[in-house]
C-alpha cells in the first residue's frame, strides 16, 4: 500500500498555500495526514501536487473575542484537548475531543482537518453544526465565511471550493456556569464508531434549561442536528422523550434505511442530553 | 518525481538524504537507515506496530511522509532502547510474557514508555486507552496489560529467570530465550531481511470475483523503464501452473478446483493473483501494477452456499459446485429423535473470519549461482511444505532448495497453506538470478490469505426432560471460497466429528459438505471446525436447558462423558483418550463462584442491568500429524544443538522445546543453542498447526534426548570402568550411584568419541562396547499412533447494553488439562491469546461480501480485531488440579494452541445469550446491530408474551 507519485510543496504562507492550490489541477492539502495518508496509501487519491500546512503561521492560534471563540484549522487536537480556554469556552469540543482517534492520532490531527475531512462519523463536524459554527475559508478570491449548516454535503463533501482552505472554525463562546456537555458514542471496538451524539444545554440558575444543541454523528452521510429534540428539552421536556422524537426525525429527513443507526443515535441523544444535564446539575451542587 | 533534500536527526544522528515526495516515514526509517525495529502491519494507521517519536511525542510512522519530518527529531525503539522507562518495561515484559511473536511490540513498547515518562502511577484505564491503539493478536492483552502495571509500579524487581535445576524442568515457568532480542527491536521478520540487490513484487489483482479473462496487457507496464519483469500465467510453463490440492504436502492429484498459481482463463475471486511484477522497490512496483490493464467478461457470482448449490448455478469448477462431502454417524439418529420425548429444530451459523496476524505474509528468495540453490525465506508455518511445493513446481531437486523460517509474526492457520507469491517468487529469483522479495500488505492479506468459518449447521436434536441429548443429526455447510487448496475441506471435516462434544449423545449422525463460492479459499485457522462445532453443540445445551427450565452447568454435567467411560471411540473419526470432563467443570464452577454468579445476576437483573453468564465445556482433538523431528547433537564442550521442523510464530517453541531437552539431558538451556524451521536442518517435518508442536516435536525432542543420554551412558560408563546400569545422571555430569569422587561430564562424554587430530594412523577407536559411531548426535522421528485430546471449561460473564447490542465483558474464567505442562507461564499466554480470538469470532470478526462477491472494506477498520479494551478486565486462567495424562506420549502432553479459542468463542456466545433472551442467538459474530435486534425481540416478548407468539 504505497502512495502514488506526486509533487510537494510546504508554503510557509497561507497566500502560498493558495496559490499552489490554484496552480495545479489535481492538488490537494494536507494537514495531520491521520486520515489522508491512508487515502494515498489505498491510491483512493491521487493528488498531482500535495500542499502541506504544517509550515504555515497563523493557523494555529485560539482567540476569544465578543462571545466566539475561534481556532484556526492547524490547531491539534491534542492541543486543543487540553488547550484551557477550550475546555471554559468551547466544553463540548474539548470533552468530544476525547473521542476523536486515539491519543496518538490527535498528536498530529489538526481541528481544521476533521471539520474538512466531513467523515459522517466523525464529532466534530457534528459539534461546528449542533452549536451554529462557521468554518472560514481562504481562497483565490479571499476569505468566506461558511455556516455550518451549509457546509456538510454528504459522506466526505464539503461545499469548499477545490482551491479552497479551511483556516479556522468558529463558534459560540459558551457562556459557564450553567452549561453541561456530553459526548456518547456506540462502538463495537473503541475506535470504529457506530453512531454518536453531543450535546450542550445551557440552565438557568434555577435550572430550567435555556437552550439545548444536540448533533448526530454515524447515522447517515453527513452529521445531523436534532432540532425537534432541542426544542423539545428546551421548552422543558424530559431527556427521555426525546429518543422518539429523534427516531421521528431521523425517518422524517430521510435517515430511516438503517433502523439500527437511526435507533441508536436516538438512544444515544437522549443519553447525551441526560448526561449534559447531569453535568449542569454538578456544577451548581447538585440543585435542580 | 519529487525529490526532497530533508535532514531529520533519527536517534540523535544527523541525516540530510534526498527523499521521493512519496516515501513513507515508516519505509524511509526501514529502508533508507536500516532500522528495522518498527515493525509495518496494516499501513493505515489502525494497528500501532509502526509508532515512533517525532519531537517527543507519539506518532505512527506509517502516517507520516518523511518530506513532512524535514527539521525534526525522530526516535524508534533502537534509540530509546538504553532509556530508564524502555529498559523497566523490558524487563516488566520479559517477567511477565507480555509478548509472543514481538512484532506488535516495538510499537506498544514506544507508546508505554510514553505513557510512564508522562504519568507515574497510570490506572488500568489509563493504560488500556494509551495503548488502545495497539493492536496484538497473539497475548490477548492480559499480559501486556500486566507487564505495562508491573513496570509502573516501580519496575520488577524479580529477576530471576525462574531457573529450574536442569534434569527438573518440566513445570517451571522459565521466561524465554526469544524475549531480549524481540524487546530491543531485533527481530527478524521476512520484511527485515536484506540482500544485495534485492527487488521487490507486487501482485496484480483481480477487481472481480467472478469473470473470464479476455485479455491481460502487459505492454504499459513493460515499457516502463522500472520494469525489471512483468509477468502473467501464459510466461510460465505447466509445472509452476497450479498450487497442489487437497493433499497435506506437496503436489497431489491435480483436481480440477487446483487454484493456479496465476489465473489463467478465468479468475475465481477477488483478489486472486493474475499477475505479477518486479521492481528494484516497492513503491515502483505498485506503479507498474497499476499499468497492468485487464479486460474481463464478468460471470455470474456465486455469493453463497445456497447459491451455489441450487439447480441451473453456474458452475466455478468443472467437477461442479459441491467440492467434497463427509459423513458419519454413530448409534440410530433416526430412532433416536423419534424415540425422543422433545425435539428441536435450528440453523446456526458461523461467519467468515481471517486468522490475522499482525505480520502480514511474505517471501524473499534468492538463487545461488555457484551453490545453484535456491534459499527461501518464508513466513509460514510448514518450511518443509513450501521446499516440497518449490521444488516440484520449480522443477528443482530436494537438495537444492533451501527454506529457512525468519521470525515470524503471527500464523494461526492463516500461513500453513504454501501460497502463489512463495511460487512465483522463487521462480523469479532463479530466473532473474536476483533476490526477490514479496511483502503482502494488509489489504491484500484480507482478501487474498484464506479465511476460515463460513459455516452452517442445520441440526435436528432430540432430548428428554432431564436434559439429556439423545440424538443430533447434523447438516453442515462449508463456504469452501473459490479454490481446493490443500487444506480447504478442513472446516468441514473437522467440524463433523466435533459435532457431540464432550457429551454422551448415543446417536449422532453428520453430513458435511465443502461447497465452492465465488470468495477467497476457505482453510484453518486457530480452532478449525471444533470451534464452530463447539458453539452449536454449547448453544443447544443452554436452549435445551433453558426449554426444561434447568441449570445449563447441570445439563452439561449430566450429558459428559465420565472418565470411566474414556477412552471414548466417537464414532466419527477420532478417539477421546483421557480426561474427566464433569470433574474439570465443577472445578470451574467452583473457581467462578458460580452459585454467587448467578446470585448477583438476580439482583442485577432486578435492576436492570443485562448481566449474562455463559459456560463451555469443549474437547480439543490436538497434536494432529503422522510425525515430527528432532535431532541433537553434544559437541566437545558439552554443549547441545537442537534442530527440528517445529515452526514457532510466537509461541516460544525455542524457549519450550529446549526446556524439554534440558530437562532429559541436565544440561542447561543457556548451553543448548536451538534450531527451528531450517529445512537444512532437519531433513523432514510437518511444521506447527493443529495444537501439534509441544506434543509431537516435544515428544521427539524428548525421544532424542532418550536416544542420546542413553549412548552417553554407555560411553560414560566405559570411561568409569563401571557397569551402565550402576550409573545415573546427576546435576548435569554422570556417576557411580552414591560415589560422586569420580565423574564425566557430558563434555568429556563427547570428547571421548570424537575422533583425534593427528598426522599419525588412528588405530582402532576406543569405544565401548554398543558404541559404534564417532560424534554424539541423533535423529528421532516420533511417530504418533494417537492424538491427545485436550479439554477444558470456559465461564464467561457479560453485560449486555440492550440498547446499543454493544457488548462488554467482565469476567473471563478458563480451567483446563493440557496433561502435562511443561511451561506454565508460556501456557497461560496461549491460553489469553486462543481467548482474544474468541472475542473476535464471538462478537467482533466477519468477513462480509456484497451481492457482486466484493468484500465490504478490507481495512482494519472494518474488519475488527479485538483490541484492548475488548477482553475480560478481569481474566483468569487456572489448571486442573490433577492433570490427566495421554497414553500417547511418554510424558503425558495434550496440545494447547487451539482450544481456549474454542472455549471462549462459545462461553462468550452462551453469555450474551443468558442476558438477553437465550434461544434467539444462533449466529456469530453478535455485532451490536445483532445483539440490538435480539434484545428488541425480546423486549417485544415480555411486553407481549401471548401476541409475540403469534
Amino acid at each position: 500500500m504505497k502512495p502514488p507519485d506526486f509533487d510537494y510543496q510546504a508554503p510557509d504562507s497561507l497566500e502560498g498555500a493558495v496559490g499552489a492550490l490554484a496552480s495545479a489541477p489535481r492538488a490537494r492539502v494536507i494537514a495531520g495526514g491521520q486520515s489522508l495518508v491512508p487515502l494515498l496509501s489505498r491510491r483512493l487519491i491521487s493528488p498531482a501536487l500535495l500542499i502541506d500546512l504544517r509550515r504555515i503561521r497563523g493557523l494555529d492560534e485560539i482567540s476569544v473575542r465578543d462571545d466566539t471563540i475561534r481556532v484556526g484549522a492547524m490547531v491539534t487536537q491534542w492541543t486543543a484537548e487540553h488547550e484551557p480556554e477550550i475546555d471554559i469556552h468551547a466544553p463540548l469540543l474539548a470533552r468530544a475531543l476525547r473521542h476523536v482517534g486515539h491519543p496518538h492520532t490527535r498528536v498530529l490531527g489538526t481541528i481544521g482537518g476533521s471539520v474538512a475531512y466531513a467523515d459522517p462519523g466523525a464529532e466534530l463536524p457534528a459539534i461546528l453544526l449542533a452549536l451554529d459554527g462557521t468554518a472560514h475559508a481562504s481562497g483565490p478570491d479571499g476569505p468566506r465565511a461558511i455556516p455550518a449548516s451549509e457546509l456538510y454535503l454528504g459522506a466526505f463533501r464539503t461545499s469548499l471550493a477545490p482551491d479552497e482552505i479551511l483556516t479556522s472554525i468558529e463558534l459560540p463562546a459558551t457562556p459557564a456556569p450553567g452549561v453541561g456537555v456530553a459526548c456518547v458514542e456506540a462502538a463495537a471496538r473503541a475506535d470504529v464508531t457506530l453512531s454518536g451524539a453531543v450535546a450542550q444545554v445551557w440552565t438557568s440558575d434555577t435550572g430550567t434549561v435555556i437552550d439545548c444543541r444536540i448533533g448526530l454523528f454515524g447515522v447517515g452521510d453527513r452529521p445531523v442536528r436534532a432540532l425537534e429534540a432541542e426544542r423539545a428539552v428546551a421548552g422543558g421536556a424530559e431527556p427521555q422523550s426525546i429518543e422518539a422524537i429523534v427516531a421521528e426525525a431521523l425517518v422524517a429527513e430521510g435517515f430511516g434505511d438503517d433502523g439500527y443507526r437511526c435507533h441508536l443515535a436516538a438512544v444515544l441523544a437522549r443519553r447525551a442530553v441526560t448526561a449534559a444535564l447531569h453535568q449542569t446539575r454538578d456544577q451548581d451542587g447538585g440543585h435542580h | 518525481m519529487s525529490e526532497h533534500r530533508i535532514t531529520v536527526t533519527v536517534n540523535g544522528v544527523v541525516r540530510t538524504l534526498s527523499v521521493p515526495a512519496r516515501l513513507k516515514l515508516s519505509d524511509f526509517l526501514r529502508d533508507r537507515l536500516d532500522l528495522t525495529a518498527t515493525h509495518v502491519g496494516c499501513e493505515h494507521g489502525r494497528c500501532g506496530s509502526c509508532m515512533v517519536r517525532v519531537d517527543g511525542e507519539p506518532v505512527l510512522s506509517c502516517l507520516r511522509l518523511a518530506v513532512q519530518v524535514d527539521g525534526a527529531a525522530v526516535e524508534t525503539l533502537e534509540g530509546i532502547a538504553d532509556s530508564d522507562a524502555v529498559v523497566t518495561l523490558q524487563q516488566a515484559f520479559h517477567q511477565q510474557h507480555g509478548l509472543q511473536c514481538g512484532f506488535c511490540t516495538p510499537g506498544v513498547l514506544l507508546t508505554a514508555s510514553g505513557l510512564l515518562e508522562r504519568s507515574a502511577q497510570p490506572t488500568r484505564e489509563e493504560i488500556v486507552t494509551a495503548l488502545g491503539g495497539h493492536l496484538c493478536r497473539c497475548t490477548g492483552y492480559v499480559n501486556i496489560l500486566r507487564a505495562v502495571e508491573a513496570a509502573a509500579n516501580g519496575g520488577n524487581r524479580d529477576k530471576d529467570e525462574h531457573a529450574a535445576p536442569p534434569g527438573r524442568m518440566l513445570g517451571a515457568p522459565l521466561r524465554r530465550r526469544e524475549d531480549p532480542r524481540l524487546l530491543r527491536g531485533d527481530g527478524r521478520y521476512v520484511a527485515d531481511i536484506r540482500r544485495h540487490g534485492l527487488l521487490h513484487a507486487a501482485v496484480v489483482r483481480s477487481t472481480l470475483a467472478h469473470a473470464v479473462i479476455r485479455t491481460i496487457d502487459l505492454s504499459a507496464a513493460r515499457a516502463d523503464p522500472r520494469a525489471i519483469a512483468v509477468l502473467s500465467a501464459a510466461d510460465f510453463g505447466e509445472e509452476l501452473a497450479f498450487l497442489p490440492s487437497n493433499g497435506p504436502f506437496g503436489p497431489g492429484p491435480q483436481l480440477p478446483s487446483a487454484q493456479p498459481v496465476l489465473a489463467r482463463d478465468r479468475v475465481r475471486y477477488f483478489g486472486e493473483p493474475v499477475a505479477i511484477v518486479v521492481a528494484s522497490d516497492r513503491y515502483a512496483a505498485e506503479d507498474l501494477a497499476a499499468l497492468v490493464h485487464i479486460e474481463y467478461a464478468p460471470l455470474d457470482v456465486v455469493r453463497d452456499t445456497d447459491q451455489s448449490t441450487e439447480d441451473g448455478c453456474i458452475a466455478i469448477h468443472e467437477d461442479g459446485n459441491v467440492h467434497q462431502i463427509f459423513q458419519a454417524a454413530r448409534g440410530d439418529v433416526e430412532a433416536g429423535l423419534a424415540q425422543a420425548p422433545y425435539q428441536m429444530r435450528e440453523t446456526f451459523t458461523i461467519g467468515r473470519q481471517a486468522g490475522g496476524p499482525m505480520e502480514t505474509r511474505g517471501v524473499v528468495a534468492e538463487w545461488d549461482t555457484v551453490a545453484e540453490r535456491l534459499t527461501v525465506w518464508t513466513s509460514t508455518q510448514v518450511p518443509h511444505g513450501v521446499k516440497a511445493v518449490l521444488c516440484t513446481t520449480l522443477g528443482l531437486d530436494a537438495e537444492s532448495v533451501r527454506v529457512i523460517l525468519p521470525d515470524v509474526g503471527g500464523g494461526f492457520g492463516s500461513k500453513l497453506q504454501t501460497y502463489p507469491e512463495e511460487v512465483l517468487v522463487g521462480w523469479l529469483a532463479r530466473e532473474l538470478r536476483r533476490p526477490v522479495s514479496w511483502i503482502e500488505d494488509r489489504i491484500e492479506h484480507l482478501t487474498a490469505t484464506t479465511h476460515g468459518r463460513d459455516q452452517t449447521h442445520d441440526v435436528e436434536v432430540g432430548y428428554d426432560n432431564q436434559g439429556n441429548i439423545l440424538a443430533i443429526r447434523s447438516r453442515l455447510v462449508t463456504d469452501a471460497g473459490a479454490y481446493g487448496l490443500a487444506f480447504v475441506n478442513t472446516e468441514a471435516m473437522v467440524a463433523l466429528g466435533a459435532v457431540p462434544g464432550p457429551y454422551r449423545i448415543p446417536h449422532v449422525e453428520v453430513s458435511s459438505a465443502s461447497v465452492f463460492t465465488n470468495k477467497t479459499p476457505n482453510s484453518p485457522f486457530r480452532g478449525v471446525g471444533q470451534a464452530p462445532a463447539s458453539f452449536v453443540i454449547e448453544r443447544i445445551i443452554d436452549i435445551v436447558a433453558h426449554r426444561l427450565g434447568l441449570d445449563p452447568a447441570e445439563v452439561r454435567l449430566r450429558n459428559a462423558l465420565g472418565p470411566d467411560e474414556l477412552p471414548f471411540d466417537t464414532g466419527l473419526g477420532s478417539v477421546y483418550d483421557s480426561g474427566d470432563y464433569p470433574g474439570l467443570l465443577r472445578q470451574a464452577l467452583d473457581v467462578a463462584g458460580y452459585q454467587q454468579l448467578r446470585d448477583d445476576q438476580r439482583r442485577l437483573r432486578a435492576a436492570g442491568r443485562r448481566v449474562g453468564i455463559g459456560l463451555a465445556l469443549f474437547v480439543e482433538g490436538t497434536g494432529h500429524g503422522s510425525y515430527e523431528v528432532a535431532r541433537v547433537r553434544i559437541n566437545e564442550q558439552g554443549h547441545a544443538h537442537l534442530a527440528s521442523a517445529a515452526a514457532p510464530s510466537g509461541q516460544g517453541h525455542q524457549t519450550i522445546l529446549s526446556q524439554i531437552l534440558a530437562d532429559e539431558l541436565h544440561i542447561p538451556p543457556e548451553q543448548i543453542t536451538v534450531s527451528l524451521g531450517d529445512t537444512d536442518e532437519v531433513r523432514w517435518g510437518i511444521g506447527t498447526l493443529a495444537s501439534r508442536t509441544a506434543v509431537q516435536a516435544g515428544t521427539a525432542v524428548r525421544l532424542v534426548g532418550v536416544e542420546i543420554r542413553e549412548r552417553a551412558a554407555r560411553i560414560a560408563a566405559f570411561l568409569l570402568e563401571a557397569a551402565v546400569d550402576d550409573l545415573v545422571l546427576e546435576d548435569g555430569v554422570f556417576h557411580v550411584v552414591g560415589d560422586i569422587s569420580r565423574v564425566v561430564s557430558w563434555a568429556e562424554v563427547a570428547q571421548a568419541v570424537a575422533p583425534v587430530v593427528s598426522m599419525m594412523p588412528a588405530g582402532p577407536p576406543p569405544l565401548p562396547e554398543g558404541v559404534s559411531e564417532r560424534g554424539l548426535e541423533a535423529t528421532h522421528v516420533f511417530e504418533t499412533a494417537g492424538f491427545p485430546t485436550a479439554y477444558g471449561a470456559h465461564v464467561s460473564v457479560v453485560e449486555v447494553d440492550a440498547e446499543t447490542g454493544v457488548v462488554t465483558l467482565l469476567r473471563h474464567l478458563v480451567v483446563d488439562d493440557c496433561g502435562t505442562v511443561i511451561n506454565p507461564l508460556l501456557l497461560e499466554g496461549q491460553i489469553h491469546g486462543g481467548t482474544a480470538f474468541g472475542v473476535g469470532g464471538a462478537l467482533l470478526e466477519e468477513i462480509v461480501y456484497d451481492e457482486k462477491g466484493i468484500p465490504r472494506g478490507s481495512t482494519l477498520q472494518d474488519y475488527l480485531h479485538p483490541g484492548p479494551a475488548n477482553i475480560a478486565r478481569d481474566t483468569q486462567v487456572h489448571h486442573v488440579h490433577e492433570p490427566v495424562l495421554t497414553p500417547w506420549n511418554p510424558d503425558g502432553i495434550k496440545g494447547v494452541g487451539e482450544g481456549s479459542t474454542i472455549g471462549s468463542t462459545s462461553a462468550i456466545a452462551n453469555a450474551v445469550a443468558d442476558a438477553i433472551g437465550v434461544e434467539a442467538v444462533t449466529m456469530i459474530p453478535l455485532t451490536p446491530e445483532r445483539v440490538r435486534a435480539h434484545a428488541a425481540a425480546h423486549e417485544r416478548v415480555e411486553a407481549d408474551p401471548i401476541g409475540a407468539r403469534g
